[in-house]
């Protein structure tokens, strides 16, 4: 019975495939993703600052004179600048006066044109709106018909699916009927091998019955038997139960799916005479 | 040590390769440590879905009618491939028969040797479920204290770094100690899904134990019925 060793192993290679995998993953995201930007650090790092003293008098000096001379010159810049800007300035005036004669005439024309064009529109409305109401009417018509046809369709499809659904519990119906007959025939063949096995009390009246609770396995030994409703007579009941284990095993139908019914099993024992 | 000032980010990699070389062993055990526990984790996995599959097929099987004996030949036929709850029914079912030819023998010590050998099975399915759960135990509370290790070595060669230097910055200590807590991230790395699924799976197993005692006691009352029927 040493089957442990034998037993294979399940998906070690699998295992060790996806682990692997797992942390190519993570490594790889880290690395693409994960860099730390520390210029900061680069230019805060300690240098040694070097300082030199210098002689700086001639070089201020000089400095002195450049920056005169640069004065002078942006000075004279700026004259020219105002003399350009005012010639602009009398071309500008003279470009406006034309223009507005030219607006004057332009406007006088299109007055004229405006007119024609009204007319025309006004034409050109009425027989669109005639065109319009005619298209409408169509396309009233066409909805209309299609609205009819997509009723009559879906009535249909409700119909069919009607048939398949009435047909569908039937059948239900029909499998739901095999497998109660078959469950109340079992039932009463149950009820009669209990009824041979059991052997009467002497002191036992007619008419006496009890529900009797059986737990039962497949192959119908019975686990369990109990009294659920007492005759009243604890001698009967302990008859019941005890002509029930004997029945052991009790019959069952061959179809397996049916055993969930005899799982826990209830019947009235009511001994014929 | 060297304080690292290159211009265009530091990727993770020259971390690992500027560290000193016992960093680098800490992560080269933790990083092993991590893809055995992983390995664990998804063997586990695929065992203890494949176990309770097997059980709930073997309970629809055996409480869905069809013959005891039926079931037993068919099982028994494939002897070494069996486990869980198969093993015990056929473990339990093989005493009993057994016992039961014997003469001037109890009804109840038929049960009980049945009863016996469903333990020892039950047993060897507890030993074969629980294994690997150390490990992943293991890892799970040994690699924090390794990365923690990797740490403290890499901050003291940092301040022993800094001693060399006469005027000492923030700069020349933090890339240090950010170098040596490394190894501290991927000890976590390596012990959270270890802890997490080590608590998963021992949960897992109790619950597939539990389901395989409840059959056990079933199956013993059903084998009682039949001593006492046979001997009576």
């Amino acid at each position: 019975m040493a089957r442990n060793g034998m037993r294979k192993p399940i998906g070690r290679t699998r295992a060790l495939v996806y682990a692997v995998l797992v942390h190519a993953v993570v490594i790889g995201l880290l690395l693409l993703s994960f860099t730390w930007h520390n210029e900061n650090i680069a230019l805060r790092a300690p240098a040694v600052i070097q300082a030199h003293v210098i002689d700086d008098t001639a070089a201020r000096e000089a400095a002195r004179k450049l920056k005169q001379q640069l004065a002078s010159q942006q000075a004279a810049l700026k004259r020219q600048q105002e003399q350009q800007e005012q010639l602009r300035q009398q071309q500008v005036q003279e470009q406006q006066k034309l223009a507005q004669e030219q607006q004057e005439q332009q406007e006088q024309q299109k007055k004229a044109k405006r007119q024609a064009e009204r007319a025309a529109r006004q034409h050109a409305a009425k027989l669109e709106q005639k065109r319009l109401a005619a298209l409408k009417r169509k396309q009233q018509q066409q909805r209309a018909e299609e609205r009819r046809k997509r009723a009559i369709a879906s009535l249909q499809k409700q119909l069919a699916a009607e048939q398949q659904h009435r047909q569908a519990a039937a059948a239900a119906a029909a499998a739901a009927a095999r497998a109660q007959s078959a469950i109340a025939r079992y039932k009463a063949l149950i009820r009669q091998k209990v009824e041979q096995n059991w052997v009467r009390p002497p002191d036992s009246r007619r008419g006496m019955q009890c529900v009797v609770k059986v737990r039962l396995v497949p192959g119908g030994d019975v686990l369990e038997a109990d009294v659920v409703r007492s005759s009243g007579d604890a001698v009967f009941d302990r008859s019941v139960v005890n002509a029930v284990y004997r029945a052991s095993p009790l019959p069952l139908p061959d179809d397996s799916t049916l055993f969930p019914y005899f799982r826990d099993l209830e019947f009235t024992f009511k001994p014929g005479h | 040590m060297n304080i690292v000032t290159a211009n265009q980010g530091v990727a993770l990699i020259s971390i690992v390769r500027d560290a000193s070389v016992l960093v680098q062993l800490v992560l080269l055990l933790l990083l092993a440590a991590s893809v055995l526990s992983w390995t664990t984790i998804f063997r586990k996995w695929f065992m203890l879905k494949a176990a309770s599959r097997a059980a709930a097929g073997f309970e629809t099987r055996f409480w869905s009618g069809g013959n005891l004996n039926q079931m037993y030949k068919d099982l028994s036929q494939n002897e070494d491939g069996i486990s869980g709850m198969d093993s015990m029914f056929v473990a339990g079912f093989k005493e009993f028969a057994r016992l039961e030819k014997q003469k001037n023998i109890e009804p109840m010590d038929i049960l009980e040797g049945a009863q016996r050998a469903m333990r020892v099975a039950l047993s060897r399915e507890i030993e074969y479920m629980e294994t690997g759960l150390s490990f992943l135990a293991t890892v799970g509370s040994i690699s924090p204290y390794v990365g923690l290790f990797g740490t403290v070595w890499g901050i003291m060669n940092a301040f022993h770094a800094l001693g060399a230097l006469q005027q000492v910055t923030i700069a020349n200590v933090a890339p240090g100690i950010s170098e040596a807590l490394v190894t501290t991230a991927m000890g976590l790395f390596a012990a959270i899904p270890a802890v997490i699924a080590y608590n998963r799976y021992s949960h897992d197993v109790e619950r597939l134990v539990t389901r395989y005692e409840v059959f056990s006691e079933e199956f013993s009352s059903i084998l009682q019925r039949q001593a006492f029927l046979a001997k009576a």
